[in-house]
């Protein structure tokens, strides 16, 4: 990945010149073709989603902030605030805190084009807040309160307090075959497979570009 | 939904990903857009300069000229592209608006053009940015305050047919519209600067009555100078009263400043006159006569230069009141701070804390 920190372009060894520049990081994301060949996305559509990416973030990259302020933008009416975080830390797979577009293009290369199983391991990375390869009820539950904030509280019917809670033990007591309290990668693959509304559901992302 | 952020689109619905699994029931399909066109350039020729854009730029605001149907009405069939005749200068900042959802105000445009501009590309102004935002709004009052002054000038030139208390009011205020006004407005100063002269010289002592000491001249030519003050307080009461009578609103005027002044110039006089024989009160009476000083303020109708200084210190009235109210403060604390310091002292002149103001203020103020 060619991530140019370029300081500026003529080589100035003015120290101060340098902590002004590096403020501003640039970023510039691999050729076309690269892309092409890593994601399932045709030109066109790249160039569609490039500038859309470049016009909200001039420099380049995406850093958690306007990552969330964007999010927010699309769900006015509750905090998505928590599940934007969740999200970006499941965007950002070089863990560098931010995310550059070839990061945002994979990532949505997957969702949008990628296989059944492709999508499901996605999902089960992004519940899986610390990445050990187990989703236990604690992280469910975070994940769960951040998806009802996101909601607000224009839901019907209104939704009591302990809803979130109680949707995590529906979803253990479906998830989690050998009732060990967490649910590993290939319970959440099986059960999901196994499951009509969730495989309907998939069917969402067809047609979305 | 901010412009760029439409773009964003596919991002939002790919992250529903997050719900899926756990949502009880399965999703509504989202819309699909049939009519999906691929994105095509418009050329936009704006009086033979040539603008480029996206179409879906300038679909994102569909409630102005460019974003709606009414462009078709611009389009020309020739050359395949929408011609309009206006200024290519102010069409950079319009469709600047498009392209990045802020809308700027070119300074170095004039006001009206750039209005007329955007109500004919059907954008209204008061989403100019922040950083535009303050300009615009001054020049745009400059603007009405000079279309305003224009106006009254044109006034002048009036019907015809105004009643009699119009045309006395308008004379009184613009005493350059009739030959009559400009008399009456010469009259009226001469009579302020005599009336003030007088209060003047009253005072001067003028020779000696043999075997007493000086007196000022009022006291010796009292009858002339009695005469003068009443024919000056004849002329202003009879100029306040027709006045009174031409104004179009009796109770605004008796409000303003200049008729208080008018009233506390002439107020003394007739106290006088009913209180004459009344010895206690005599003290008072005299102090009265301070206030016919006032008269001199009736200079301000005459002088635009005086009007310009009372509503300079009208309009920071507020700091000279912060000035004030710090000089106290520090009057007080230091007043205080005198007092005790030279409680001890038998001789000191600094008997209370208000005895110790005078000499706060005196030194304050650098006089010694």
């Amino acid at each position: 990945m060619s991530s140019t920190h370029s300081l500026s372009c003529s080589s100035s060894t003015d120290s101060v010149e340098d902590e002004l520049e590096l403020s501003a990081v640039r970023h510039r994301p691999e050729g076309l073709d690269q892309l092409e060949a890593l994601t399932r996305f045709n030109r066109k559509e790249l160039q569609i989603l490039y500038r859309g990416f470049k016009n909200e973030c001039p420099s380049g990259v995406v850093n958690e902030d306007t990552f969330k302020d964007i999010y927010s933008q699309f769900f006015p009416q509750g905090d998505a605030s928590k599940y934007a975080h969740f999200l970006f830390n499941a965007f950002d797979t070089d863990k560098d805190g931010s995310v550059s577009f070839e990061d945002f293009v994979m990532g949505l290369s997957i969702l949008l084009r990628g296989s059944v199983q492709d999508k499901l391991n996605w999902a089960f990375n992004l519940y899986d807040i610390n990445k050990d390869g187990y989703i236990t009820k604690e992280e469910m539950l975070d994940i769960m309160k951040a998806i009802y904030d996101m909601m607000g509280k224009c839901t019907y019917p209104i939704l009591r307090e302990d809803a979130p809670r109680q949707h995590v033990e529906l979803f253990f007591q479906k998830m989690d075959k050998n009732k060990d309290g967490v649910v590993t990668i290939d319970e959440f693959i099986d059960c999901c497979q196994n499951d009509e509304n969730i495989m309907r559901s998939m069917q969402l992302f067809e047609n979305v570009i | 939904m901010a412009t760029g952020v439409a773009a964003w689109l596919p991002f939002a619905r790919a992250a529903a990903i997050g719900w899926m699994p756990v949502a009880n029931l399965p999703m509504p399909i989202a819309p699909t857009d049939k009519n999906k066109k691929a994105d095509e350039l418009i050329i936009l020729n704006v009086s033979g300069r040539r603008f480029e854009t996206w179409r879906n730029t300038l679909d994102r605001y569909p409630d102005t000229l460019l974003g709606s149907s009414e462009k078709e009405f611009f389009y020309n069939e020739e050359t395949k592209e929408y011609f309009f005749d206006r200024d290519p200068d102010v069409f950079r900042a319009v469709l600047n608006f498009y392209r990045t959802g802020k809308l700027h105000y070119p300074r170095s445009e004039c006001i009206s053009a750039y209005d007329e501009e955007l109500s004919f590309f059907g954008i209204i102004p008061e989403i100019i940015g922040d950083c535009c935002y303050e300009e615009y709004k001054d020049r745009r009052r400059e603007n009405q305050e000079r279309l305003m002054d224009d106006d009254e000038d044109k006034k002048d030139a009036k019907l015809p047919n105004m009643t009699f208390r119009e045309t006395m009011w308008r004379a009184f205020e613009n005493p350059h519209t009739s030959t009559m006004a400009l008399v009456f407005y010469y009259v009226t100063g001469f009579f302020i600067a005599i009336s003030v002269l007088t209060n003047v010289v009253e005072t001067v002592p003028c020779g000696t009555i043999p075997n007493t000491k000086e007196v000022p001249c009022g006291e010796r030519y009292t009858v002339a100078f009695f005469c003068m003050d009443t024919a000056c307080v004849l002329i202003f009461t009879v100029e306040y009263l027709m006045r009174l009578f031409a104004a179009p609103s009796r109770y605004r005027f008796m409000r303003s400043v200049m008729s208080i002044i008018d009233v506390v110039a002439i107020l003394p006089y007739y106290i006088g006159l009913v209180m004459t024989d009344n010895e206690d009160v005599s003290g008072a009476f005299v102090t009265l006569r301070v206030f016919r000083v006032f008269r001199i303020f009736k200079f301000s109708r005459h002088s635009q230069g005086l009007r310009i200084l009372g509503y300079t210190l009208k309009s920071c009235a507020s700091e000279l009141g912060f000035l004030l109210f710090s000089l106290t403060m520090a009057i007080i604390i230091f007043a205080t701070v005198m007092f005790y310091a030279e409680k001890g002292s038998t001789s000191s002149k600094f008997t209370s804390i208000p005895a110790s103001f005078w000499y706060t203020i005196v030194t304050m103020t650098t006089l010694g």
